[in-house]
């Protein structure tokens, strides 16, 4: 207690004020380091399957011989397929599910994003297992067309094959659910969505039969023609929606299936080559940490992860000699496993940064860069707020050096606890005078004395509601860019988006100079710092907020944001040009389009995508850009820009 | 036109079943679409009253009869079911699903008692002897799995004194039924499975079948007229094989790839190939015969039935004519027709095997198999650990006649439903078709809820029946010891009123039971939990404490650490520090 | 910590120091914040002594009823209950007159000087016809007499003089208690002389009778009881040993035994049996005499199909004798235990299973290798009897009650061994109530028994829970225990064994109450570690504010 106290004396100390933004820099520094370091093998672990039921690559496979021959077949039948109108093809994967005594059915979705419909039918088929009671169910997913819109032929095709070789075992204690939706993310998004009945009646078709509870899913992604492609590797997508993320025990299960048992190499986040080398770890990361900040759905599985419903997507790349069959083998084996959970899976991570197929960081070891990174904010809006409640002129610390030269007998008389009070204002008054030290007051409380400096006492107060008003607006005007972009028509969006850019540069020099022309009262020096204050404030507590449930999304804007706790309205001009030209290439618009040009991506697209993963997926990264980091930009940038004006 | 004289046959044997000698067995073979084969063993004893009042037991199995005389169960009912009826393939349920359960274990009795405790305590002793007979866990059948259902059970036999007979009601949906029970089931018969075709039932095959069904009843029967009561004991095993399945051998039960050479192709293909090979679906009813199915032989007649008489056909098989049907035996049997044709039933010999031989044959016609007179499906929607909601879909294919039904559901304590929520909607009509309810609310941890509904569902048109429910949390102590994938919901029992049918045990349709995910606490743990709860609560209370009980002054008032606070102390212990130096 | 400062600053100049001091010295504390702070702590402490740990220790703590240890184990060691078995035999002289009494009085002596077994001694009393009563007997009757019908004489002698035929002799009545002694009437001992050839030959009359049971009692004590074994008579070893078979042989003595008689044939054949009316005829009448000491529950069962075990050998064919043949060592293995439903029957006591079996025709006859017997006892289990049909044709599809005849025998015989009667003497109603006698004894010393072995628990495992009926029917068990053991000193033995009864159905309630067991496995270290992280870190400021307020309080004076 004393110790606090003592500490606490040290509020007003000013070389205490000069802290925070070192402080903060530091915390910025050592959160970013901490992600640096986390490949180095101190700091993250190999895989592991902890789900004892599991038992990976125990049971031996039977899916060969002529199979093979069924599975050519089928190929043909579905590259057959592929420009025929999609009611036919449905209907003819539907009599191949029924040649195989299957319960079969049809969904229709229809969803219009942005003026686009995107239109198309999910076709299903359910093998009911002999033992099972209809309460549990597995899934596999084969998608008409994967992510990079090919025809998924082998992928679909080996799907038939193992529905109709999946019928012939009674070993099954689940039901096992053939899914073949129209395409990759929206097809398996009304899928789920409809087998949970959380889907949108007007425009997702309910689903006539339905199983038990999901178990899992696997989907797989195979785009080879009629006469195949021999493939070199399996790479595991494994990002659901806004960055939730499967079990770690189906990644790990389906990994060392294709590894151990089939011998076919595993790969992630599209890093073909991995050299296990810390570059290639910490790039493989980072790519991770992209794709799972941006939150979108990177397979069929994606949609199934909101659900709680673990999945992974096997796709097959490079040009090797692993042949269909193995690829068939490692999902029946999968299966096998799958088969055997007693439970839902849940002894593994949920939280995790994959550093290549079979090494990995938890949740506990990296977290708290992010929390770092936010904790930066809130130290820069406390001293912020400790600022705002300052008076310009220092006050010197009445505890520390005295004048030496100082009449004894005052000091005497001060001494005795029993003094009456007439006595000291006596000897207050004959003490005011003296030039050489602050001003000070004496203070009796209950009969307890004290001399204190008057600077201390005199309290200045805080006007909060404008500042508080204003950042509030702030946020409020991120809904205008959240609802433009998620229901603009999807040809204009570009446009949209060039024309924002600009007005987002340009409007808090418009607003400063509007206050500054019109009421420069309001804008005061306190109320500045308390806009920036608070907002910081809020951004700091939205960060931490967010590391827990999207780490990565809380990491890149924080990043992002950094400047903001560290710029200030300053009196020269050069300092405030440079701080708002960096804003201004900080501004969100901007890192997105850099972002984009970076990774090469196509920004007309990207757009679109998200408002379909807005109205589709329930994709909120758009929340977060706009309502948490665009109006701390603002708030900050107005802050900035307030400062040209005088 | 057929269909319905197979089905007059049906209810002909089963009426014939209803009379008779004091023990019958009988055995009905009916194909059905997609490959599989409708199995239904009847096995009845009867014991008159007098000679069980006297616990002298002759066919009913004395260790069954003195379960049931302890506990004053008067008519009894139990049910071990595995698997599911496809009633969209197989059209109508055997037996009109009287004989049938949900899955798991299902028991429902009539306990003599003055008095609903009396009757309940009796009910105790009643799962818990059975649960030893049958090796199920059936004395896990407490309080809060029992209902007492109104409207669902009528009993079947004639009861004297019906006024103090208390119904009692318990289901074990997560009961996995399985070989163990059927060990007792085939030790209750009098011919014990070594003949008669009880020596067809065999564990691996049983439960290997897609749908199966183990039933037991018994109830009291007089004559009319004269006073002589006795009790009838009726086994049941009703099972669809998958024939393909069923055929395979014992010793190599996996289905590999068939060699190629063995693989029917689709020559019609453009693509076909000597590598590439559509499977061709040859639209033939599969070869197979008895042994192979059952992977036992058939060991002759069990000579306790009545050799002469209307009973003496004990395995009958309903196909349509053309099908060509061999008998291999070296006894000698005798064959019977029925229901033009559709129906042939043999006298099994005595001490000697026999078999029917089905070769594959191209049918030309079929049998129409009747619709059952509802389809019904329940789902849980929703997801997330705290609420959903519960979906029955009930649809009456009937174009002409409307069908009443009692819909009986019994819910554990911990699915807490929200009876506001009960909607109940027909597709056709805005009228409510729900024109009774019974209804009795959960006690935590004291009994579950028992809703039971009395609907008429209009003709061709679908009934949604949904409500809203909230998810317990339990205490730590009430999850199964046992890996926890969620709980098990029982199914829904749902018993049509009219149209009746011909006899009095009734038409029933049972749901499947749903998987009811609970929150999990993770068991791993416990103690750190204690640990720390219990440290942030002394945390809390160790503030509190001092801010109540320390005296604040002024900070340069604070003893020993006065000025310039931490450096005046730390000054301080180093001038100290100088000091004692400077004194050694 | 003042003066510390003060040596801090002892070389800089004194105004300073003062200024220094000055600002170092808090003021006083006014009494009403100190007494504030006092209170605020005492209140804390009363509310964690007088409410949290008695509330803490209500909860935590597991009742345990109060048991009467001492009595229990005085009753386990014997030291309470001495067994006598005064057993009152009643003459029934046909002149009442001095010299009866004399006669009496003499083979009293006689009899006395037979019997070497304090415990179990004979009282011969006058018995009076019940006609002949009248006010003068009345008046006489000195304890000495008793009344012949009453229920509690365990013999009755008839003295019949008879003129012809060898004097005395004696004729024990098979189906009453009643001893029939043919004598001359010169062998009247006159007053005068002391003995008779007719006391004598009373004496040793009734010591024979009773001698298998003296044996069976002191039996009974030696093995039970050490603290008995000191005043039994020695028995001789062989006897001993017989008795020991008898016993192991005998079922553990239960209020109510069920009998299961089951039909098991191998083939489907015969698949009926009349069996009501052969229970009627056979068994019944001995289940009505054994009803004083236990009730009886019977039921029957068919079994077809009932093959041998695999382990057992099958039978094999021996020429000479032209019987199938059962090799001795191998009739253990005969009932099929897993196959055959010889399930125990529900409710309490134990099942005693007959068994018929009926070969089948090809097997027939079926004998046991050794001595040719096709029956044989399962101690403590029940009997088997093999039934051969003569029919050499097919097996009948029906027994009839003759065909039933010699298993139903067999059956009778077998019970009344498993129910552990003495073998002599021949009058049923005797050996009936020397079972009676010997039960009771059993039942006693079990019961006192299992109440040690309670008390022993109660003393070993301090942590288990003890709940108060337990307490109840441990003390309804003494009390019983006293009664039977009183009703045994006055001879009133049905009653004795009525009270040894229930004293052993109390004792075992009490001994197998289900909710004692629960708390033994969950020690008191468990409850430390689960309690201390949060007594822990509460306990600490307490203690230490309470500490630092009365080092003030001190300091204070």
């Amino acid at each position: 207690m004393a110790l606090i106290s003592s500490i606490l004396a040290l509020r007003r100390d000013k070389r205490i004020l000069k802290i925070p933004p070192y402080l903060s820099a530091l915390c910025v520094i050592v959160g970013i380091a901490w992600l640096l370091v986390l490949p180095l093998n101190e700091y993250s672990r190999g895989t592991y399957v902890s789900e004892n039921a599991l038992l990976p690559g125990q049971v031996h496979t039977y899916f060969t011989g002529s199979e093979h021959n069924v599975f050519r077949a089928y190929r043909h039948e579905v590259h057959g397929l592929i420009d025929k109108p999609v009611a036919e093809r449905s209907q003819r994967l539907e009599t191949i599910f029924r040649e195989q005594n299957l319960k079969v059915a049809t969904q229709h979705y229809n969803y219009t994003v942005s003026n686009r419909t995107i239109a198309n039918e999910n076709v299903y088929a359910i093998l009911q297992g002999p033992r099972a009671d209809a309460t549990e169910a597995i899934v596999l997913i084969a998608a008409w067309k994967n992510m990079a819109d090919e025809v998924n032929n082998s992928g679909v095709a080996l799907v038939l094959t193992l529905a109709r070789y999946f019928k012939r075992w009674s070993l099954w204690s689940k039901d096992i659910i053939f899914l073949i939706p129209g395409d990759s993310t929206s097809g398996s998004q009304a899928w789920v969505d409809a087998y949970h009945d959380g889907h949108d009646q007007r425009y997702v078709e309910s689903l006539n039969i339905k199983s038990g509870a999901l178990q899992g899913a696997v989907a797989v992604d195979y785009p080879a023609g009629p006469w195949g492609q021999r493939y070199d590797k399996l790479h595991v997508v494994y990002d659901g929606v806004n960055g939730q993320l499967p079990n770690l025990d189906l990644f790990n299960t389906a990994v060392q299936i294709a590894s151990g048992q089939m011998g076919i190499g595993s790969v992630i986040q599209r890093m073909w080559h991995h050299d296990n080398s810390y570059k290639d770890r910490l790039q493989t990361m980072l790519r991770g940490m992209i794709s799972q900040g941006l939150g979108h759905a990177t397979g069929p599985h994606s949609s199934f992860i909101p659900y709680h419903v673990d999945a992974v997507t096997l796709q097959t790349v490079g040009d090797g000699w692993h042949d269909e069959m193995s690829l068939g083998k490692t999902v029946e084996s999968l299966f096998r496993s799958l088969n055997n959970l007693l439970e839902h899976l849940h002894q593994s991570f949920f939280f995790y940064l994959l550093l290549q197929s079979n090494r990995f960081v938890s949740i506990g070891t990296y977290l708290p860069s992010a929390m770092l990174i936010a904790i930066n904010f809130s130290i820069a809006a406390m001293a912020l707020w400790v600022k705002s409640g300052r008076r310009t002129e220092p006050i010197a610390n009445p505890a520390s050096t005295q004048p030496k030269s100082k009449p004894a007998s005052s000091a005497d008389k001060e001494d005795k606890g029993d003094t009456k009070p007439t006595h000291d204002i006596k000897h207050a008054k004959e003490k005011a005078p003296a030039p050489q030290q602050p001003a000070t007051e004496l203070l009796e409380i209950d009969g307890a004395l004290a001399i204190v400096p008057v600077a201390s006492t005199t309290v200045t107060e805080r006007a909060l509601l404008i500042p508080a008003l204003l950042v509030i607006s702030a946020h409020a005007l991120g809904l205008v860019p959240l609802y433009l972009f998620n229901n603009w028509d999807a040809d204009h969006l570009p446009g949209l988006f060039i024309t924002t850019a600009n007005i987002i540069t340009l409007f808090p020099i418009a607003v400063a100079f509007l206050f500054n022309y019109t009421s420069p009262h309001i804008l005061t020096l306190q109320a500045l710092t308390l806009i920036q204050c608070f907002s910081l404030l809020l951004l700091g507590m939205f960060l931490a907020a967010l590391a827990t449930l999207n780490f990565s999304l809380s990491v890149l804007i924080g990043v992002a944001c950094v400047p903001l706790s560290f710029v200030r309205r300053s009196t020269n001009m050069g300092i405030n040009a440079v701080q708002l030209g960096m804003l201004a290439l900080l501004n969100p618009c901007m890192v997105v389009q850099i972002g984009t040009k970076l990774l090469g991506g196509n920004l007309a697209e990207i757009l679109v995508t998200a408002a379909q993963g807005w109205h589709i997926w329930g994709l909120w990264t758009q929340v977060v850009v706009w309502l948490v980091w665009f109006p701390a930009w603002i708030a900050c940038s107005v802050v900035v820009a307030s400062g040209i004006f005088d | 036109m057929l269909s319905s004289l197979c089905l007059v046959l049906l209810n002909a044997l089963v009426i014939s079943v209803a009379a008779g000698s004091d023990y019958h067995e009988q055995l009905l073979l009916r194909p059905l679409p997609q490959n599989t084969l409708l199995a239904s063993f009847n096995f009845r004893s009867n014991e008159s009253a007098a000679a069980f009042e006297q616990q002298n037991f002759r066919y009913f199995p004395r260790s069954f009869g003195q379960i049931l005389q302890h506990a004053h169960a008067k008519e009894l009912h139990l049910r071990f079911n595995v698997g599911r009826w496809d009633a969209e393939n197989w059209g109508q349920r055997p037996r009109n699903g009287a004989r049938e359960g949900g899955t798991g274990v299902e028991l429902w009795a009539w306990v003599e008692a003055d008095t609903e405790d009396e009757a309940f305590a009796r009910w105790l002793t009643l799962t818990n002897a059975l649960s030893g007979l049958f090796c199920a866990s059936l004395n896990f059948i407490d309080a809060t799995k029992t209902i007492r259902p109104v409207m669902t059970f009528a009993p079947e036999g004639q009861h004297a004194n019906s006024s103090n007979l208390h119904l009692l009601h318990g289901t074990l949906p997560h009961e996995v039924v399985c070989t163990e029970n059927l060990t007792p089931f085939l030790k209750l018969l009098p011919c014990k499975g070594k003949a008669g075709i009880s020596s067809l039932l065999d564990g691996h095959k049983l439960f290997d079948a897609s749908f199966q069904t183990m039933a037991i009843d018994v109830r009291p029967i007089c004559g009319q007229g004269d006073a002589s009561c006795f009790l009838e004991m009726e086994q049941t095993v009703d099972m669809v094989l998958d024939i393909a399945r069923s055929k395979r051998p014992r010793d190599n039960p996996i289905p590999r790839p068939l060699p190629i050479d063995q693989l029917e192709c689709d020559t019609s293909k453009l693509y076909n190939a000597h590598d590439t090979c559509y499977p061709l679906n040859k639209g033939t009813d599969p070869a197979w015969t008895l042994e192979e199915v059952f992977g036992k032989p058939l060991r002759g007649a069990c000579p306790l039935t009545e050799q002469s008489g209307d009973e003496v056909n004990t395995v009958c098989i309903n196909t349509p004519p053309e099908r060509t049907v061999e008998v291999r035996t070296t006894g000698q049997f005798a064959e019977s027709k029925l229901a033009s044709d559709t129906v042939r039933c043999y006298k099994l010999p005595t001490g000697a095997h026999f078999d029917l031989v089905l070769p594959e044959q191209k049918m030309s016609t079929g049998l129409v198999r009747p619709d059952p007179q509802i389809f019904a499906a329940r789902s849980i929607n929703g997801h997330g650990q705290e609420r959903g909601s519960t979906q029955s879909i009930i649809r009456n294919p009937s174009t002409t006649e409307a069908v009443e039904i009692v819909y009986l559901e019994s819910l554990p304590w911990f699915m807490k439903p929200y009876l506001h929520t009960l909607r109940a909607r027909v597709d056709t009509t805005y009228e409510s078709p729900i024109k009774e309810t019974y209804y009795r609310p959960a006690v935590d941890r004291k009994r579950g809820t028992h809703l039971e509904l009395r609907m008429v569902i209009p003709p061709s048109s679908t009934l949604t029946l949904t409500y809203d429910f909230e998810k317990a949390i339990l205490r730590y102590t009430e999850y199964p010891p046992d890996a926890n994938r969620g709980f098990d919901v029982a199914p829904a029992v749902i018993r049509i009123l009219s149209p009746q049918s011909g006899d009095n045990r009734g038409v029933y349709v049972r749901t499947t039971s749903l998987l009811l995910p609970l929150p999990t606490p993770d068991f791993s743990m416990p103690y750190n939990v204690i640990i720390l709860t219990s440290t942030v609560m002394a945390l809390g209370f160790g503030n509190i404490f001092n801010l109540l009980v320390r005296r604040f002054v002024g900070i340069d008032e604070a003893p020993a650490l006065g000025a310039g606070g931490l450096k005046g102390m730390l000054l301080s212990k180093i001038t100290r520090l100088r000091g004692l130096l400077g004194k050694a | 910590m003042a003066a510390e400062s003060e040596q801090t600053f002892s070389e800089t100049s004194p105004a300073l120091q003062n200024a220094v001091k000055s600002s170092n010295q808090p003021p006083p504390e006014t009494k009403e914040s100190l007494w504030l702070r006092r209170l605020s702590i005492l209140s804390f402490w009363a509310v964690v002594v007088f409410l949290g740990l008695p509330i803490w220790l209500k909860t935590t703590a597991i009742y345990r009823a109060e048991l009467p240890l001492q009595e229990m184990t005085e009753w386990a060691e014997g030291k309470v209950c001495k067994p006598v078995f005064p057993l009152r035999i009643a003459v029934e002289a046909p002149d009442v007159s001095a010299d009866a009494h004399h006669l009496l009085r003499t083979t009293q002596h006689a009899l006395d000087d037979i019997n070497d077994f304090s415990a179990h001694h004979l009282r011969l009393m006058l018995a009076d016809p019940p006609l002949t009563a009248n006010a003068s007997q009345q008046v006489v009757s000195d304890g000495t007499r008793i009344q012949s019908d009453d229920e509690d004489v365990a013999l009755l002698i008839r003295l019949i003089p008879v003129e012809t035929g060898t004097t005395p002799r004696s004729h024990l009545q098979p189906f009453s208690p009643t001893l029939d002694v043919y004598y001359s009437p010169n062998q009247i001992p006159s007053q005068s002389s002391t003995g008779s050839t007719l006391a004598t030959f009373l004496a040793q009359e009734l010591h024979s009778l009773f001698a298998e049971e003296q044996a069976q009692l002191a039996h009974l004590l030696s093995t039970i009881s050490g603290a008995h074994a000191a005043k039994v008579k020695a028995l001789s070893p062989e006897t001993s040993a017989q008795l020991e078979r008898q016993s192991t042989r005998a079922l553990k003595y239960a209020p109510t035994y069920h009998l299961t008689f089951s039909l098991f044939s191998p083939s489907y054949a015969p698949s009926a049996w009349d069996i009501e009316t052969a229970l009627r005829t056979y068994i019944s009448p001995l289940l009505e005499s054994f009803s004083g000491i236990s009730n009886f529950t019977v039921d029957t069962q068919v079994q077809l199909y009932a093959t041998f075990a695999p382990s057992v050998r099958q039978p094999e064919y021996d020429e000479e004798t032209k019987a199938w043949t059962l090799r001795k060592e191998d009739l253990s293995g005969f009932v099929n235990a897993a196959e055959w439903p010889l399930s125990p029957s529900i409710g309490k006591g134990p099942t005693v299973n007959f068994i018929v079996y009926v070969p089948d025709h090809t097997q027939s006859p079926l004998l046991v290798n050794e001595n040719a017997g096709n029956s044989w006892l399962i101690p403590q289990w029940g009997g088997v009897h093999i039934l051969n049909l003569q029919s050499e044709s097919d097996t009948p599809s029906a027994l009839t009650t003759e065909m039933l005849a010699p298993a139903m025998h067999t059956f009778s015989n077998q019970l009344i061994s498993l129910f552990g009667l003495p073998q002599s003497p021949a009058s049923l109603p005797l050996r009936i109530s020397t079972l009676e006698r010997v039960r009771a004894a059993s039942l006693i010393f079990s019961a006192s028994s299992t109440l040690g072995a309670l008390a022993q628990v109660y003393k070993k495992l301090p942590s288990i829970p003890v709940p108060d009926n337990v307490a109840q029917s441990t003390h309804r068990t003494i009390v019983h225990l006293q009664q039977a053991c009183d009703f045994l000193r006055d001879g009133r033995f049905p009653s004795a064994l009525e009270h040894a009864r229930a004293a052993e159905v109390e004792a075992e309630k009490a001994f197998f109450e289900r909710s004692m067991v629960g708390q033994v496995y969950f020690p008191d270290e468990h409850k430390v570690a689960v309690y201390l992280p949060l007594l822990g870190p509460v306990a600490v400021p307490l203690v230490m504010a309470a500490l630092k307020e009365l080092k003030s309080i001190l300091k204070r004076g």
